[in-house]
Formats: C-alpha cells, structure tokens, sequence
C-alpha cells in the first residue's frame, strides 16, 4: 500500500510550479488513494471532496496568474478530528460530537488555509485523543497501512495511517502524551511534538490543556520543518501560546550532527524490546559515526512519569470535557424530563467507556481527599521533571531514545495492561515537560518501522531537525 | 476506602454500570497506589516559564445569533431550550 | 428581632465591572440586546475555544480593591471552580480560589452617631454566567451576559443587622460607581448579594450554623431577607429544634426565605488551577499609578464643600452622583468668586447629572456662576442660560447679551416703567402710601413680571420709592 510515499512538500511544490502538475490532479491523485485505502485503514471520519477540489482549483487559478505562494499551496493535507474546522464535521471520534460542525477554525487549520494548502478531510483518532491505537473510536479503530492486521497506535493513528498510506501528503494531529510520535513510529512516518506553545491550541478541542500540543505528521523531516514554519507563532487568542519568534526551521536542515551532544537515555534500554532496543544502538553509533558524541544518561524519575501523566491528564480532562452537556451542541438526550436528567443522559449516552472512566479519574484525583497526594503532586512532579531535563539538556543538545518500546502491534493481541499502559513510557517525558520531540523512522524490527525519538531544548526544533534529518539520511 | 463511587459519578454527572463500578474501583485502588509509589518531589507546582498574558479590552465582532445556535438541539426566541428544572438545585 | 439572640452577618457582593469587552473574549459586555447575539466559541464553551483575560478587568478589580484599602497580590492566578449548571456552559466558572487579587481591606459605614469599620477578607475576579428564562414550556438560555467580568467582594462576619448592611451596600456602591469601576445598576444585576447568616445566644462566641441566602438584587430585598432569615432561626432555637448549613433563595414576593439545598463544602467544586491561563503579574508600579488614577472619594468631597462652601447637604450629594459630575463642578468652582451660587444652579436637575456628563466646558460653567453671583443676570435667566448651554457650550455672557437675559439697569427706562406701575397698580400706591410697606414689594414684583424678572431689583425699589413719595 506505499505508493506515493516519495510524494514530500518540496517535490510536490516544484512540481506545480514547473507546471508538471496541478494542485487539481494532486487531489484528485489522494482522493483516489482514499478511495482505494478505506475501506481497509479508515483513516478518515470525513472527506471533504467537493471542498478539497475547489480549494485546488483556486491555487491552480492563482498558480497560473504568477502569483508567489506559500511553499505549502495546492498541497493536499489532512486533520486530526479534534481541531476544529469551520463548517466542516468536527467529530472527536466520539458520539458526543458526531454531527458537531464548528462555526470557527482552529489558528492551525486557518494559517495552513492560509498557506494554500488543500483539505482532503478530518482525520480518525482515539475518542477525544484517550488511547494509543486508534481503537476508542466510536467510528470504528483505523489499521496500519503497513499491515492492516496492526494497529497504528494513537491517539493519532489517522493522522499517521494516512500519511503513510500516501492518502495525504502530510497531517495535523495532537500530542498530549505521545498521540502524535508514537502513531508516527507505529507506522513508519515523521512525528513532531513541537516545544508547548509553538502552536496556537485555539480550536483544538481541549484534553489537558497544560499537556496538549498540535503536532505534525509528514514523510520526511523536512517536510516537518516546512510544515511547522507554516502554522507556527503566536496567537492572541492563546494565552499560552509563545512570543517567541518562528525560525527559518529549513534553512541549514542539512548541515549534520558533526560537534553535537546526544544522551542516550540509559532506562529507554532496559525498557525497549529486544529489536527496538538493537536499533536505538545502531541510532546512538550512527550519530557517533557522523560526528556527534553520544554518552548515556539516566533519568530515573522516567518512571514516575507515568503515574504523573495519567493524573494531571485525566483531572484536566474531566474538566474540560464537563461542558459537553448536550443543551448548546454535541449528543443530547432529547428524551430527558428535565435538565438534570438531560446532563447526565447527554453525557452517560455521548461518551465511550474510556472516556467515561478517565472523566471519573480525574473527578476522583480532583477531590479534597485526593488533590494533595495525587494532583499536587502530580503537578510538583512535573515541575521536578522541567527543571531536572532543562539541567539535562544544558548539557546536551537533545535526548535520544526510541518512541515506542516495540514496533506495531497486532489489533487482537490481548496486550498485557501493563504493557499498553508501559508503551507510553518514552514519550510521556517530553509531553510533561513541554519539550519538543520529534520521532524519525530508523531501522526495522520484524519487518516492522521503529521509531526514535529526539527530544530538544524548549524552542530547539530547527537543532531537532538537523539532526533527525541526520539519522534519516543515514537511513539503513 | 473512604470514597463513593456513586457521589464522584454525581459530580461527573454521569451513570454507570454495575460493571463499570467494579471496574472504577479497581482503577481508583490502582491511581492512590501509582500516586503513592510517586517520589516526592520538593519545589513548587507553578512553572516559571509562564509568561503573563492579557488582552486589550477592544471589542471584536462576535459569532451571529445562528452561528451560535446552529448546532444546538432545540432553539425558541434565539435562545437555547432545555427542559425545566425539576428540584431545585441552584446557582453556586 | 428576638432580644436574646445576636445576628450575626457576612456578605459576599458581585459586582460587574466597567469594560467594554467580557473577562476572557472579546464579545461587547453591553447590556440588554437579542439574546445570544454577543457570543462566542469562547464564551459558550465551545470545544477548542479558549480564555485570554482582559486587561482592563484586572486593572478594575485592583481599583476596587485599592478603593477598599486592601492588600493587592503581585502575583496570583485564576482557579476553575467545577459545578453543573445550564447557564454555565463550560460547566466550570472561572474564577480565583487561593490567590485571590486583592485581601485585606476594610470600608467605614455610617453607623449610629459615629461610623463602623467593615473588615474586607478578600477580592477576587472571575466571570459571570448567563441566563436563564423559565417559561411554560422549558426553559431559555441566553449567554449574552455569559462572561461578563465580575468581582466579587467577600466580607469578614461583622454586620450585626440590615441597617448596616444597606449602610455598607450603600457606601460601597457610591465609591465604586464613582470611580468608575462598575454602574451598579442594581436593576440589570450588575450588583448583587449574598448573604451568609447565622445568630448566637448573646454573649456567645461561637458563631451559629449559617443559611447563605443568594442573589439578593436590592438593598430593600437585602434587609428583608436578612429580618425574615434571622427571625426564622431564632424561632427554630427558640422551638428547641437544629440549623444545619444550607443555601437558601429569597422569594421577592412574599418576603421570606426558602431552602435550595444542604450546602456544598468549597470541596465539592473542585477547584484546580485554570491550566488555559498563565498566572497574573503585576508591578508594585502598575499598582502605584492605579491608585494615583483613583478619585477622591465622594464622601471625603462632600464634606469639605460643605465646609468651605457652606453647601447644603442634598447639593452636594446631587454633585457627587457621578465622578465627572463632580470633577467638572470642582474645577468650574475654582474658577469662579460664587461656587456656591454654580453649586445650587448645577444641583437643581439631580437626575440629569446622574445619566448625563455636563457638557458645558469648566470656563462656561464659571462664567455663567459669575453671571448670577455678580447679579448681572437673575436666578430664572441663570437657568435659561444653563439650559442653553446644555445643548450648545458657548460663552454665556454673549449669549444673555444675545438672548436680552441680561438686568435692565438703565435708570431712565426703569423710571418710565415705574411710572406705568403706579399708574396702573393705584390701589397699590394708596396702601403704601396709607402705611402697608409690603404694597412696594408687590410693585417691584409688577415690574418684574413687566421684564419677564429683568429688571435690577435694587434699582427698581429705589425708583419707586423716590416716585411714590415725590407723587
Ligand atoms: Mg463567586
Ligand atoms: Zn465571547
């Protein structure tokens, strides 16, 4: 199913500007690899046909009259389900919001409207961004294009399978713990986390506020780089959102590693599987190879990540997803007597299990008894973790250690909790500590894509992508 | 445990399952034990990066009367329906 | 009220503030329009929107704190207070839990002879939520006013019974509608109350278990839920039965109180830092230059026209209604010899000064104080002129000359028209003449009236004198 996978943001731009093709076949070209994909990956909730092939056929028009356009014009891109999109179906995967149409777009989906860059549909994705393999959909879960019979992680796995299965040419997806690189590694795509408030969140649909990042998924990491110039940079409507200015993230991507600082993350070894674990070696020599210089490092609170992540998580969620109550917009239970009846039904009735259950966890970790010993602590914690990777990365210039533990899992496995709860343990850190992190395929085990992740300082990414783009030169 | 799963579904606002009651529990037991295994970390909760931020107090032009209502169940006058109130739980 | 028991009262007081804009979007906070037609993905909590909070709301919060002498924090940051209610579409409000703005102040109310110092516990800033119209068939949501800033005044247990209450209500919304932080307009829900209450055997120390009655939206409904409420406990003591906490409501009608519900622990809301904001920093400058912006407050005004001017008490409340009102008052009245007379001439149309800024310039308004001090034009004309003003500022000593308001001084015109007088008015002359002194004021009132009140007074009398003893 990888066809297409040459197709990146620089080629495709020459292309239409040396008139080889035009923005119109290019959709049409993905809209056809959607057409033949679906049925088997279900990467998309909607597809936006009609509007895609006006929107193309305005950059042609604007193309043909010699306009100077953004790099990103008449490329055909997609977007996770949880960022909003005006009059277009913004579903979350959940019931809740299945005929939700958002009258406003969110800052990242209005400056790649901006850039010219062509809406193919909204992406599938775990119910409100809660899972990491694409299964809690209430539309059904998505399949790796790698291997259908595989997940393709989450909670971005449609923004990822997409990509990767040549529907789009690159996507929009959140990171809240991991939902964008982990996806990515999954399925052998590009995934970027960018540093907390480099990206506007305004429209995208919150999980845990304090956690959550738009982040992208493209071919290579180049394409990254151009992706993240276009829909970076302050927003007003943001609060959180940076004043720090916007890099030229593309120029100099390719000058190498030769002079850098990597740290291999000692306990990301003892973690990864056997495969996952030869192949961030064989990362760490390549570097070395190259002229950086690799020591190995320990980050021993690495594990009370997990437990920390979960907590504040889930508190923020419960109560961000408190306002679905089925009176304004979303699933309402029309049935109810009255409107306390018509709250609980709307909510009981909209949401799935898991989201159901990490709304309850958070309401619990909120509760007097519970707020010191699990959510304050959670938040020091967290704290504790900025400070202690802040003191890391003064030394070096990024952490190095894979995405995932293993590669792509089958859907029916019956996974061990543990371990599907153990396989956000690598990308969890970045997330708590608004880092950027970004994951670039690297080697294969069992015949499957792994992922490693770079994890930089804050505002470091144009530093990330020269070396990403390193390893994903050296490529084996 | 001195906790009620029942009352945190009410604050929730949500109904469960006797089955899913089972499994809360189990998971409320998991999260004090993950949450006890936590080091303790000293320092404070606030992070330093944080910059202020607060907008001027300029109007901008809001969504229309039927932007804002357009997803809406039930509508009546311009406004949003919902059903009576029955009891009385007021405003906090 | 039962002797035996003491009433014991806090207050909690929300007051929206003065922007232009609502706390976290920038929909206009003006009053009374369409229903949801000033809204929002932000203020109906649509999924994605965000809050930025505005600027001006905090600098108002401050003030009002400044206003009440308290403590301003350098440093705090806004809480979600987490609780289901239809008119509160994110089902969280937005507001301060542990690092409120303002702490620690107090305001000084009339009380008895002397005054009472109110202890101020805190001030905090959060928003409004929308409203609700219940109507036959369901219920109406219009969030218009959904995230309106507010403040929210939080009193120590120190009112002792409704006189005082409306007393500090009273004292607090001069001083903050006259600086400007919020109209107050007690009818539009702008300012509004809770009253939390319990009573104690007199001499106790220990405070009693305490009903906290809501949204009370007058002072009059203030008072008489605070009479009922204390005399119902009391009755419940007295019949040897329990008060537990609870929330009650106030039924406007019949004058009494209800209960809603047992009330909440703080607990119960769970309150978390807001994670969509970052925290509020403020300079001890910026606060230095807030309060330097703020006025002198009214009372303190009044007073020491009183003194210097020797002005009647309703004068001066009638110029201190507003604080352009009074500014521009002040500044005319340096700038005249009769600031009294520019008081008593400005006061006459209370209700004007109250929903009108004077439009008539500093320079004008003591001209035309001059005018009527120096007697050069008389009290009906002095009104005229400010009426005239009103609608055109202009110099007011061309226009009495334009307009003919001036006094006619001209002695031979007088004598011509005191002539007429006597002529006409005979049976007047022959009283004065026989003895009944009071016939001349008649006749210097004929020859007002014969001048629509120009003619100089003194002038006219000392005419007709000469007239009436040489005839
Ligand atoms: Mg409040
Ligand atoms: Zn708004």
């Amino acid at each position: 199913m990888r066809n297409g996978e040459k197709w990146t943001v620089q080629t495709l731009a020459r292309a239409l500007r040396g008139g080889k093709c035009s923005a119109r076949e290019l959709t049409l070209a993905c809209l056809k690899r959607i057409e033949a994909c679906e049925p088997e990956v279900h990467a998309f909730l909607t597809v936006t046909r009609e509007k895609a092939l006006t929107a193309a056929d305005r950059i042609d028009a604007r193309l043909a009259a010699g306009e100077e356009l953004p790099l990103l014009a008449g490329i055909p891109m997609a977007i996770k389900d949880n960022i909003c999109t005006k009059g277009v179906r913004t579903t979350c995967a959940s019931r809740m919001l299945e005929n939700f149409i958002p009258p406003y777009d969110a800052d990242a989906a209005e400056r790649l409207h901006q850039a010219g860059a062509v809406l193919l549909g909204k992406l599938n994705m775990d119910e409100f961004a809660m899972g990491s393999d694409t299964g809690t959909s209430a539309f059904g879960p998505t399949a790796n294009p790698l291997d259908v019979s595989r997940v393709p992680g989450g909670s971005s796995g449609g923004s990822a399978a997409a990509v990767a299965a040549g529907e789009a040419v690159f996507a929009l997806g959140s990171d809240t713990g991991g939902s964008v690189r982990q996806p990515a590694a999954l399925c052998g795509v590009v995934g970027l986390r960018p540093t907390y408030g480099r990206i506007s969140r305004y429209g995208l649909t919150g999980f845990a506020p304090s956690l959550d990042q738009i982040g992208l998924v493209t071919r290579d990491v180049p394409d990254c780089a151009a992706v993240l110039a276009a829909v970076a940079g302050f927003d007003p409507r943001d609060a959180t959102s940076s004043r720090v200015p916007v890099d030229d993230y593309l120029t100099g991507i390719g000058e190498g590693v030769r002079g850098m600082r990597a740290a291999l993350v000692r306990e990301s070894l003892e973690e990864s599987s056997p495969g996952v674990r030869r192949e961030l070696l064989r990362a760490a020599a390549r570097l070395e190879t190259l002229g950086a210089r690799v020591d190995e490092l320990s980050l021993p609170f690495l594990r009370d990540m997990l437990p920390a992540y979960h907590i504040l998580s889930s508190a923020e969620a419960s109560s961000n997803l408190a306002r679905f109550d089925g009176i304004r917009y979303g699933f309402s239970a029309t049935d109810a007597a009255d409107w306390q009846e018509r709250i609980r039904e709307s909510r009981s009735r909209g949401f799935g299990r898991e989201v159901k259950r990490r709304i309850l966890l958070g309401t619990f970790v909120l509760t007097k008894e519970q707020y010191g010993p699990c959510y304050e602590k959670a938040r020091r914690l967290k704290g504790k973790t900025l400070a202690s990777l802040r003191t890391a990365l003064s030394y070096y210039d990024f952490l190095l250690l894979p995405t995932s533990p293993e590669v792509a899992w089958k859907r029916e496995e019956k996974r061990d909790p543990v371990a599907m709860y153990r396989s956000d343990l690598f990308v969890v850190p970045a997330s708590i500590a608004g880092l950027p992190a970004l994951s670039v395929p690297f080697g294969m085990d069992q015949g499957l894509p792994v992922g490693m992740q770079l994890v930089g300082r804050a505002f470091g990414e144009k530093e990330l992508f020269r070396a990403a783009h390193a390893l994903e030169e050296g490529k084996a | 445990m001195d906790f009620s799963i029942t009352e945190i579904a009410n604050l929730a606002n949500l109904r469960l399952t006797a089955e899913e009651t089972e499994e809360l529990r189990a998971d409320f037991e998991e999260i004090l034990q993950f949450a006890a295994q936590m080091q303790e970390p000293e320092g404070t909760a606030h992070d330093p990066e944080d910059l202020p931020f607060l907008r001027e107090d300029v109007p901008s032009p809001s969504l229309t009367q039927e932007e804002t209502l357009q997803n809406a169940p039930a509508v009546r006058d311009g406004c949003f329906v919902l059903p009576r109130a029955i009891g009385g739980k007021a405003h906090a | 009220m039962n002797t035996r028991y003491e009433t014991v009262i806090g207050l909690e007081t929300h007051i929206e503030l003065k922007t232009e804009t609502k706390a976290f979007c920038s929909c206009s906070a003006v009053y009374g329009d369409e229903p949801n037609t000033h809204c929002c993905p932000v203020c109906t909590g649509m999924p994605g929107a965000l809050p930025v909070l505005n600027a001006k709301a905090v600098e108002l919060a401050v003030k009002a704190g400044l206003l009440l002498h308290c403590r301003v924090s350098l440093w705090s940051k806004m809480d979600r207070k987490n609780y289901y209610y239809p008119d509160l579409p994110k089902a969280y409000q937005i507001s301060q839990y542990d690092r409120p703005l303002c702490t620690g102040g107090w305001l000084d109310i009339p009380s008895g002879e002397g005054t009472k110092r109110i202890r101020i516990e805190r001030i905090h800033l959060e928003e409004d939520a929308g409203k609700l119209l219940h109507t036959e068939n369901g219920t109406l949501l219009d969030l218009n006013r959904c995230g309106v800033p507010l403040i929210e005044i939080v009193t120590m247990p120190d009112f002792r019974g409704p006189e005082e209450v409306t007393a500090y209500l009273r004292e607090l919304r001069e001083r903050i509608r006259f600086a400007g932080i919020s109209d107050c307009r007690m009818n539009e829900g702008s300012l509004r109350c809770d009253v939390n209450l319990s009573i104690r055997p007199v001499g106790e120390k220990h405070l009693g278990e305490r009903a906290e009655i809501k949204n009370l939206n007058s002072f009059q409904f203030a008072a008489k839920a605070i009479a009922y409420e204390a005399e119902r406990q009391a009755a419940v003591l007295d019949a040897g039965g329990v008060l537990f906490p609870e929330t009650r409501g106030f039924n406007e009608s019949t004058g009494t109180t209800f209960s809603m519900r047992r009330k909440e622990s703080q607990s119960d809301y769970h309150f978390f830092p807001e994670p969509d904001l970052p925290p509020i920093v403020l300079t001890q400058e910026t606060v230095e230059r807030w309060k330097s912006e703020l006025p002198e407050p009214p009372s303190s005004r009044r007073e020491r026209w009183q003194e210097r001017w020797s002005l009647a008490r309703e004068t001066a409340e009638a110029l201190t209604v507003s604080r352009e009102a009074a500014d521009s008052f002040e500044r005319a009245a340096g700038m005249t010899r009769y600031p009294k007379q520019l008081a008593v001439l400005l006061a006459a149309d209370p209700a004007r000064l109250e929903t009108e800024r004077i439009p008539v310039s500093d320079k004008h308004l003591a001209a035309l104080a001059d005018l009527l001090g120096s007697g050069a034009v008389g009290n009906a004309a002095a009104k005229e002129l400010l009426e005239r003003l009103w609608q055109e500022d202009a110099d007011p000593v061309e226009m009495a000359e334009r307009l003919g308001l001036g006094k006619i001084t001209d002695r031979a015109a007088l004598e011509e028209l005191a002539r007429e007088v006597i002529g006409s008015c005979a049976r007047m002359a022959q009283d004065y003449r026989a003895g009944k002194t009071a016939a001349l004021q008649a006749l210097i009132g004929q020859m007002m009236r014969r001048t629509q009140g120009r003619a100089d007074p003194e002038l006219s009398r000392e005419i007709l004198l000469n007239l009436l003893k040489s005839q």
